[in-house]
């Protein structure tokens, strides 16, 4: 047997030393242990994405909201075109002389 | 408890496996693409830490199994692989998107159970030499062999110098390659190659009667 078949063959055989418990209450309680030691050692970046980038999303969302709606008020003013100087003469005064603007 | 715990279980042991137990075919080292994992990741990166729950569940008894085969104590592996998952989460930044989790999670509990083994080593140097050197790990936390065959060859592994042990263990028993062993313990991939050819030889001559013979 060539050294490379051995150690094929102790590798086929050595597989089964795994180290793997079957007692499922062990995964259970290491994965608990995990879930709560994270919970206590939150770091600051974790803080800053758990908290801060709700809440930069929001003020986010209201300034979009808010530029958006600006824009929306501005378009449905009313435009100062010809024919609302038409319909609206304008009179100027000046040295006692009085002037009317009208189409 | 985890979600789509079912679905990611990939690497683990049928129901009647028994720990050193009857299982022949070799699990191979979890590093195909998973989307449901890059989900995951993805998640716990934009702060949803309850998606961490599928990473821990998918990769839990690996790690906790390389951590075991370096220090040879259940209660240490068991402290490790916390700490591994715990350090994993909170430099998950770091964790490059797209990259399968399993060899960063390795790596880590591979380091960390490095340290115990230079801790423990530091330890019995300081110690007054006055007993026997200290056991490699706790005898009382070995698992029952289930065979003759994996008792001849967790012994013969065990016998072997520190550095070849890990690395014949990473190699034989929990499968990983040349580079992926060279990764997770920071030596080259040429040193590795060497602590297994230097292990192969010893183990052997320490295995002779019971390969030898074998022709199939």
């Amino acid at each position: 047997m060539t050294d490379e078949r051995f150690f094929e063959r102790l590798r086929e055989d050595a597989a089964q030393l795994r180290y793997t418990p079957q007692d499922e209450f062990t995964w259970t309680r290491l994965a608990a242990s995990i879930r709560s030691r994270m919970l206590s050692n939150v770091t600051v970046a974790q803080m800053l994405a758990r908290w801060f980038r709700p809440i930069m999303a929001s003020f986010a969302t209201l300034a979009i909201v808010a530029a958006l709606s600006i824009t929306w008020i501005e378009t449905r003013e009313p435009a100062f075109n010809a024919d609302s100087i038409s319909a609206n003469s304008l009179e100027i005064t000046v040295d006692g002389d009085t002037y009317t603007l009208a189409e | 408890m985890f979600a789509g715990a079912k679905a990611m279980e990939g690497s683990a042991c049928g129901p009647l496996q028994l720990m050193f137990g009857l299982k022949s075919e070799v699990d191979r080292t979890p590093t195909e693409s998973d989307p449901i994992e890059q989900r995951a990741i993805t998640a716990v990166k934009n702060g949803d830490s309850g998606s961490y729950d599928y990473v821990v569940s998918k990769y839990m008894k690996r790690v906790v199994s390389i951590a075991w085969g370096i220090v040879r104590n259940a209660h240490d592996a068991e402290d490790l692989a916390q700490e591994a998952f715990v350090k994993a989460f909170q430099t998950i930044a770091r964790f490059k998107s797209g990259e399968p989790f399993g060899p960063w999670i390795y790596r880590i509990v591979t380091n960390l159970a490095l340290d115990v083994m230079k801790h423990r080593q530091r330890f019995r140097h300081e110690e007054i030499q006055d007993s026997l050197p200290a056991a490699r790990g706790d005898r009382a936390d070995l698992p029952a062999v289930a065979n003759e065959l994996a008792r001849r060859i967790d012994e013969a592994i065990e016998a072997l110098p520190e550095m070849q042990r890990i690395v014949a263990r990473l190699y034989l028993v929990e499968n990983f390659e040349h580079s992926e062993i060279a990764a997770m313990t920071s030596l080259t991939e040429g040193t590795v190659r060497s602590h297994l050819s230097l292990a192969r030889a010893k183990l052997r001559e320490r295995l002779a009667d019971l390969y030898e013979g074998r022709h199939d």
